[in-house]
């Protein structure tokens, strides 16, 4: 994967996402349900880093405000939904001690989260807010090393011997582990402080509010144009005047029935005491 | 008030005034508005501010603004698509002049880049929508977007400004000792944000280092012997604090003296050192390094650190169930280095193989023995949070994010230890 950027990153989950087939999978050792081939390819680090990725997937239920947050502004869903799955699956099921395609996917999974979650603190500092994590850059392209998916390529995980697998799965386990204290440390940040805790839940109010409706008793009052009713809440936006005058089959335009609103209704004489 | 009818020409005066006053009174009572014409003038003007601002090639919302708008430049062309003419659906016709259609590789709008452009900017700008960080984020996420997407050219730079607090009021001439003297130049945090940033402040106000008799210009003196002097003060002002924010702004002023050291590699002389060999409790200095203090790491746990931090606290604390605690993680270290001879003072937690290798005998016992340590280390910590909390709610963030992160992850590693040694047994 050579191109890092999160919509990249983003369109490989998904490829990799595609449903496994359980009865109709062929057994090999990237395949999950392969019981003949368990003793073979089962390994302890590569265990103890899928427990990581379950860890992780755990996790992330603690801050649900949050990570929708996340799931809405960086294109975190596709990702947080994986890894969200896979902390329900049985440790017995998910937890087998070989890397293969399903464990390569939620791998990619974390990368994303981490991804976002350092794009994010990029974000606030550069509105001059203080925030860090432990997770460095360095640490985001060894996470990216583990999770080639190009299949020709030397670095993918098929392609490496045994005791490379061990060695990168352990690299795997602990960078996991990092994101998992990098989260609860900005979400221990986030919550400590009154302008920034407005991240951790879902209580959105509407930035600005537009539209004010007419009050029921302004309402009943209609005016005429070209023998049709017209009334105030079809005058609040051009939105709602133009959707009225195409309803209406009216041809006037909207300028044309503001002035004939005025006109008739004697609007223009400003004068006092008319 | 006879003088009144003696004087005609008053009287006329008088009764023309009253009668002008009358027509006035008639005038404003019929001036009061029908409410229901008002209502009508009102949204008109709205409206024709609205066709005005469009011929004008600016958007106005006619729509409330919410997060869920805000989300990608695509969800806010959606959102504008409809409101106005800053952005239209595709057709087959070719896009208006000075209008792009967007996306690129599949267009689905005509956008009046200008309008965008303007209407970020009026954001930007928004008085009401500064302090919103929320907003802001996803702000300047758009903006980001839309720059590159769009063109646009807008600025990123933050709306938020940054607090710059003066954190102490210097003697042009610093003279080690005579800590609280007030001078007249203004030190900042930005003034200490770093190494070059600290000399200009120091070039800028020509300050001198008075040692002894002798006194220095900038370019003979020490910085790091200015940093000791500077950092006595912050000190001084810390012990000395009244209100809770003197105690604030003297520990942001601690922290960046440390700070600046660290980056030019000096280390700071402890000013509470007389106060801290023979008794360390209500020492503000001891309090102040705990709570700067890295005890958890998610690689490994490392004893000295915890023993450092535990001995310390306990000391400080004087309290006896701290102290039994204590006692009880310098046993389990000591049973922990037993178990796992010839290992040093840092154990690392990498994966199950390597852990089992070096338990060599109990691999279940030694992942018990680590937790109980990574456990009572956790809940010291936590009673140091409590006693820092009452003097200043924030001060202990460094170590809660500890507990949060690398300690949990520690426990985490160690429960899966055990869960395999278990299963191994079995």
């Amino acid at each position: 994967m050579k191109n890092n950027s999160i919509k990249e990153i983003v369109k490989e989950i998904k490829k990799l996402a595609t449903p496994f087939i359980r009865r109709h999978t062929p057994a090999n050792e990237n395949t999950k349900y392969s019981p003949t081939n368990y003793s073979k390819f089962s390994n302890t680090n590569i265990m103890a880093m899928q427990h990581e990725l379950q860890a992780l997937g755990s996790l992330l239920s603690k801050y649900p405000g949050f990570i929708n947050f996340l799931n809405k502004n960086y294109q975190t869903k596709v990702a947080v939904d994986l890894l969200e799955d896979v902390a329900k699956q049985p440790a017995t099921v998910f937890v087998d001690g070989k890397w293969g395609n399903n464990t390569t996917k939620n791998l990619a999974a974390a990368y994303t989260l981490i991804y976002s979650l350092l794009d994010f603190v990029d974000n606030l500092n550069q509105l001059n807010v203080a925030l860090t994590i432990d997770f460095s850059d360095n640490d985001l392209k060894s996470l990216q090393s583990l999770i080639d998916t190009n299949i020709k390529s030397e670095n993918n995980i098929n392609n490496k011997t045994p005791g490379q697998k061990d060695e990168l799965a352990s690299t795997g386990s602990q960078l996991l582990k990092l994101i998992q204290s990098s989260l609860a440390q900005l979400t221990v940040q986030l919550n400590k402080n009154p302008k920034l805790n407005t991240f951790m839940y879902d209580n959105d109010k509407p930035y600005q509010q537009i539209k004010n409706n007419v009050p029921d008793q302004n309402n009943k009052i209609q005016y005429m144009i070209d023998g049709k009713g017209i009334l105030l809440n079809d005058l609040t936006d051009l939105a709602s005047l133009q959707k009225w005058i195409k309803d209406n089959q009216v041809s006037l335009t909207p300028e044309q029935v503001i002035n004939k609103l005025e006109t008739d209704n004697k609007l223009l004489d400003t004068t006092p005491g008319y | 008030m006879s003088f009144i009818y003696e004087n005609s020409q008053l009287l006329k005066q008088l009764l023309e005034a009253a009668s002008q006053d009358q027509a006035k009174i008639s005038r404003i009572a019929q001036a009061i508005p029908d409410p229901a014409k008002e209502n009508l003038r009102s949204v008109l003007n709205n409206l024709k501010s609205q066709i005005k601002a469009q011929t004008e090639g600016q958007f106005i919302p006619s729509q409330d603004l919410s997060s869920d708008h805000f989300t990608s430049l695509n969800s806010l062309l959606a959102w504008m698509n409809g409101q106005g003419n800053a952005v239209k659906p595709k057709d087959n016709t070719p896009p208006p002049e000075g209008d792009v259609a967007y996306p690129n590789d599949n267009p689905q709008y005509y956008v009046n880049v200008e309008a965008v452009k303007n209407y970020l900017a009026s954001l930007q700008n928004n008085a009401q929508l500064k302090n919103n960080i929320k907003f802001q984020v996803q702000l300047l996420k758009l903006i980001k977007e839309a720059n590159q997407e769009l063109n646009v050219q807008l600025s990123e730079t933050p709306a938020i400004p940054q607090e710059n607090p003066i954190l102490d009021k210097v003697p042009q001439n610093i003279i080690p000792n005579n800590n609280l003297g007030n001078g007249d130049k203004d030190l900042t945090a930005a003034n200490l944000k770093d190494r070059l940033a600290f000399n200009k402040w120091l070039s800028d106000n020509n300050i001198s280092f008075q040692n002894g008799n002798n006194t220095f210009g900038k370019s003979t003196f020490d910085v790091g012997n200015v940093l000791d002097a500077l950092n006595q003060r912050a000190t001084d002002k810390f012990k000395n604090a009244t209100t809770p924010d003197q105690e604030k702004s003297a520990k942001i002023y601690l922290q960046a003296l440390q700070n600046l050291a660290k980056s030019i590699n000096h280390q700071l002389a402890n000013s509470g050192s007389s106060t801290s060999q023979s008794n360390n409790q209500n020492n503000p200095v001891v309090l102040n390094q705990l709570i700067k203090m890295t005890v958890f790491t998610v690689q490994n746990i490392d004893f000295d650190n915890i023993k450092l931090f535990n001995e310390t606290y306990a000391d400080w604390r004087n309290n006896l169930t701290i102290s039994q605690m204590k006692d009880k993680v310098n046993q389990d270290i000591d049973n922990a280095k037993t178990m796992v001879p010839g290992s040093g003072d840092i154990f690392p937690l990498t994966n199950y193989d390597n852990f089992k290798q070096q338990a060599s005998l109990n691999t279940y016992q030694l992942a018990l023995t680590l937790s109980e340590i990574v456990d009572y280390t956790g809940r010291i910590m936590t009673d140091l949070i409590k006693v820092v909390k009452t003097k200043s709610p924030n001060a202990a963030d460094y170590l809660e994010q500890q507990l949060a992160g690398p300690q949990q992850s520690n426990l985490r590693f160690l429960q899966q230890m055990q869960n395999m040694a278990k299963s191994d047994k079995n």
